[in-house]
């Protein structure tokens, strides 16, 4: 810097210059360009850019100062056209010694492939930045696959490699117990420890200002006392959680889930418990009263209904965190929690960072609770862990919206706990479409469902609609339609509850028939639904008309006409004889007209992850060997062994539940200890 | 604000993050589409031009700050902090400052939003483009929009005060009721600002592959009609037109875009900008490798250009 001239002084030693410089264009350029050193680090590289009918590959070969050599595959390219002109522009590159170099003639686009993917290697062995102007997610540089892509330049398991100790502590804090995330599962764990005569130290990365409590009010649970004021039956804790080992395959802790369905009720009762029997009265329950068309059990599995739905910004959680302040828990906004501190085997505390960068120690006397939420928002943790979406999903698939880093995750990791084996459960990204969005018309209703070849592919009541609509998966690339009759208002009370089911009981289904008559009117055009995006429904008098209407063409049209006429085949017989589908939900096609929508099959829209750290039955983390780390406990969507690898629910809002009710038990217990 | 500003004069910042993690079809810009690697490297260069300027501007105060790109969220995030805290004990940054983040359709999650809540980030700019998936397709945005409703959730749940979705005009194929749909998608989520601008015509080659196959571009009528349809719409809605295709509710707005109408001094880092300061204009050079060369040597690396007309 010392030859170096202020900002300030260059542009006022310019600026005298500047207008009549302009005004003979001469500016317009960097006065001064750095001159590259033309140094390279040996080696090969290769790069990928799009052509015109292919991804044209470039490998070079650097010594420290030269091109040494070049290789070009063009080989998908147009033959006559682009496909030839490989080596001459072999020539041109070891020639010129770079890729700034005229094209050929008639082959331009290829030639500009060459050039970028040149470029792209050029700037690799000059240790730069790589620009490209191709396209990525075409296999451009950069793109999903192609060198130098985020994909590539990280490790996806480098989040497991523990970070060096932290020792520049500048603060120090100690309680009987340290909670990592103040949210849905940590909050209550706070106050349960409070309550049961602990000190409490929570550390939430939020500030207190914009405190969030994500996940909503939709709370899944059994047996509280307001669902029996509701009317809503007692549920069977035996077939309860039978059903649940069914649905996770018994990859779920047994222990685990059988604690949530004996205290889900008692702490939905106990976090709401400062509301008002008035506040109470306006609360809803959702899908309550069911309708007598439904059954409990369908193709095996089972449902219940159990979500409340409470009114405007009543917030059980944060009711809870006020009530667990206002008795001595001691929040540390703002603080992002680090690493955790260890004496030999125990845990013994944490290390957290605050909004200015410096790190304070919570020493915890009992024990910490790790309730950092789940590491959708770490796209490297996603790639290594959601092993089941990253195959379905390219590189560069936006997903985990609302989730947070796995920073919880990573901390237990680190301290030698253990994760459930890969891949690790979440709520959507194996599969989306059809019917697990608010946007879908008719919601998550067990229709009839066609792939993009009019061919009908599943049992679509199979569980819940989180089972249901992976089959989809496998189908074709393209759209996946939606099919249903003029007497969807009553077909859908047939339907198991779920949170993207049209909830009958509370009028959801009213806009049903406007869609319909819009969808007749609209004809050939078809009628836009807006919900969370567009959706066209089209109408048809018959199977042909609606095809047709749809898109379909030649077989596929065939396939769709044939296909809505084995459906109403096997509706008549009262029997799936294709995919077993609960006779119940065999719901003929035989309407004045008949109804559909579609969208294109979808991966990667996630909510949240819901597994990480094995633990016992206290939710005590185990380590590799498969014991409890002394001091070290999980709960929320930082515990695994929870959801086997694909969350399913037998009722709406058993994630929120579960992290409820595990964040007050293990912290009932470990104030205990 | 880190000392007294009483006196001081006001400044705003740009910080410029070429970086997206992949091109939409219809962009034209010159972006990085490189790995962390490249990413780091220019951070640490952005954070050398900010270093070797911090001491010209001493006697300022910095009212609004806008960090764009590209998609900065493309960054890693403790690449991004650092960037932010960086630039924050370099400058004299208000209290109250408006700190603005640009965001693609799928920029944020939650994680991503509570590292904004530590950094003071207040306001989001989120380039929606459209609330329609099938026009999502055809501009060859990453990703649909169900990804585009959480990053306008996301806002709104976890309390950051100010949000801006930008909306097109003149995508083809595009209709007055087509139109219609994204502008109450973008208005659902109590969106305090909404931007509506015409697309621009673009030059980017993978656009330039499919144009033949495009639907015909909206005629100047049918976009007035959209423009129309608007203002009637975020009128009722209570929005009111600041600047043309502008419209925010009240107490809400782009302060870095109502400073470049006055005579307040802005400052950019990073290649391709323009800054603007004691009535000089100047650009810093587009050359990534020169700019990563030397970003603390203004010789190398700015160009004049011109004087503010005022």
């Amino acid at each position: 810097m010392a030859n170096k001239i202020s900002r300030r002084d260059f542009l006022r030693g310019s600026a005298a210059g500047a207008v009549s410089m302009l005004a003979t264009g001469v500016l317009g350029a960097p006065l001064v360009h750095a001159e590259s050193s033309g140094t390279y680090t040996p080696g090969t590289y290769s790069a990928i850019s799009k052509g015109m009918e292919s991804d044209v590959k470039v490998t070079m070969t650097f010594d420290a100062e030269t091109i040494t050599d070049v290789q070009i595959d063009v080989s998908g390219e147009t033959a006559g056209i682009g496909a030839e002109i490989g080596d001459e522009m072999v020539q041109k590159i070891l020639e010129a010694q770079g890729a700034e170099l005229d094209g050929v003639s008639g082959a331009s686009v290829t030639s500009a492939a060459i050039r970028d993917a040149a470029n792209n290697c050029i700037a690799q062995a000059k240790g730069e930045a790589v620009v490209s102007t191709a396209p990525a997610g075409e296999g451009g540089p950069g793109g999903p696959g192609g060198p130098g892509g985020a994909a590539a330049a990280e490790p996806d398991d480098e989040w497991r490699t523990a970070p060096e100790p932290i020792t520049d502590v500048a603060e120090e804090f100690t309680a009987d117990v340290v909670i990592v995330g103040g949210g849905q599962a940590g909050t209550p764990a706070a106050r349960a420890a409070v309550e049961a005569g602990a000190s409490v130290i929570v550390i939430e990365s939020q500030t207190e200002d914009a405190m969030s409590f994500r996940g909503g009010g939709q709370i899944g649970h059994i047996n509280s006392a307001f669902l029996e004021s509701k009317g809503v039956p007692k549920v069977d804790i035996q077939e309860f959680v039978t059903d649940w080992q069914l649905r996770t395959n018994n990859r779920s802790r047994c222990g685990l889930i059988m604690k949530y369905a004996n205290n889900s009720g008692r702490c939905f009762d106990w976090m709401s418990d400062s509301f008002t029997d008035e506040e109470k009265a306006t609360w809803t329950v959702r899908q309550w009263p069911v309708s007598e068309n439904y059954t409990q059990k369908k193709s095996g599995i089972s449902t219940w209904v159990g979500t409340p739905t409470l009114n405007g910004d009543a917030s059980p959680v944060k009711r809870t965190m006020e009530i667990a302040r206002e008795k001595g828990a001691d929040y540390h906004f703002g603080v992002t929690a680090k690493q955790l501190v260890k004496d030999g085997d125990r845990v013994t505390g944490v290390i957290g960072q605050d909004a200015d960068g410096n790190y304070i120690k919570f020493t915890a006397n009992k024990g910490v609770i790790l309730c950092g939420g789940g590491f959708g928002g770490n796209p490297s943790m996603c790639r290594d862990l959601l092993i089941e979406i990253t195959d379905y999903c390219s590189a560069d698939t936006s997903i985990g919206g609302m989730d947070d880093d796995g920073s919880g995750i990573k901390l237990g990791y680190w301290a030698g706990g253990r994760l459930e084996s890969r891949p690790l459960s979440s709520m959507g990204g194996n599969y989306v479409y059809p019917c697990n969005s608010p946007g879908d018309p008719i919601g998550t209703t067990a229709a009839l469902w066609v792939n993009c070849h009019g061919r009908r592919y599943c049992n679509e009541g199979f569980g819940d609609i989180v089972l249901s609509a992976m089959a989809g998966a496998k189908e074709p690339q393209g759209m996946i339609y939606t099919v249903f009759n003029d007497t969807i208002r009553e077909d859908i009370t047939y339907q198991a509850p779920g949170h993207m089911a049209l909830d009958y009981a509370n009028g959801e289904d009213e806009k049903l028939d406007e869609i319909m008559a819009g969808a007749i009117e609209a004809g050939d055009a078809g009628y836009e639904v807006t919900g969370m995006g567009t959706t066209m429904v089209y109408a048809g008098k018959d199977a042909e008309e609606l095809g047709t209407r749809l898109g379909f063409t030649g077989d596929d049209l065939q396939n769709f006409i044939n296909t809505v006429a084995r459906y109403n085949e096997l509706c008549e017989k009262g029997i799936d004889e294709d995919f077993a589908k609960d006779p119940v939900l065999m719901r003929p096609l035989n309407g004045e007209h008949i109804f559909a929508y579609g969208a294109e099959k979808s991966f990667g829209s996630m909510l949240v992850t819901t597994g990480g750290l094995l633990t016992d039955d206290n939710s005590q983390v185990l380590g590799e060997d498969f014991e409890p780390i002394p001091g070290l406990f999980a709960a929320g969507n930082n515990c695994g062994g929870r959801f086997g690898f694909q969350y399913s629910t037998s009722i709406p809002g058993e994630s929120l539940g579960f992290a409820n009710t595990q964040g007050m038990l293990v912290g009932e217990y470990v104030a205990k200890l | 604000m880190s000392s007294n500003s009483a006196g001081l004069r006001p400044l705003h910042l740009y910080l410029h993050i070429p970086y997206c993690k992949a091109r939409c079809d219809f962009c034209s810009q010159r972006v990085c589409l490189d790995g962390e690697p490249g990413m780091r490297s220019y951070c640490d260069a952005l954070v050398r031009e900010m270093e070797a300027s911090a001491a010209d501007f001493a006697d300022y105060v910095v009212t609004s700050v806008a960090i764009g790109g590209g998609c900065p969220t493309s960054l890693p995030q403790e690449v991004f902090e650092k960037l932010v805290r960086r630039m924050r004990t370099l400058f004299c940054v208000a209290e109250d400052a408006q700190i603005t983040v640009e965001l693609p359709h799928n920029g944020i999650n939650a994680s991503w939003m509570v590292l904004f809540q530590r950094l003071k980030v207040n306001r989001l700019s989120v380039f929606l483009a459209t609330g329609r998936d099938a026009e999502c397709v055809l501009l060859g945005l990453p990703s649909r929009i169900a990804s585009a409703e959480t990053t306008l959730i996301l806002p709104q749940m976890m309390h950051l005060p100010d949000y801006e979705a930008i909306l097109l005009t003149g995508i083809p194929g595009q209709t007055v009721s087509g139109f219609g749909v994204s502008l109450r998608f973008a208005v659902r989520y109590h969106t305090p600002e909404i931007t509506i601008l015409p697309m621009q015509p673009p030059t980017g080659s993978a656009w330039q592959k499919k144009k033949d196959s495009l639907p015909p571009y909206p005629s100047g009528e049918e976009t007035a009609a959209m423009l129309d349809y608007a203002r009637q719409h975020l009128s009722e809605k209570g929005y009111e037109e600041y600047r043309p295709g502008r419209w925010a509710r009240d107490g809400f707005c782009n302060q870095d875009l109502l400073a470049r109408e006055t005579e307040e001094d802005y400052l950019s880092f990073g290649a391709g900008t323009t800054s603007c300061t004691e009535g000089i204009i100047y650009r810093t050079t587009d050359d990534l490798a020169a700019y990563l060369a030397a970003p603390d040597d203004p010789a190398a690396i700015y160009t004049v250009t011109g004087r503010r007309m005022v």
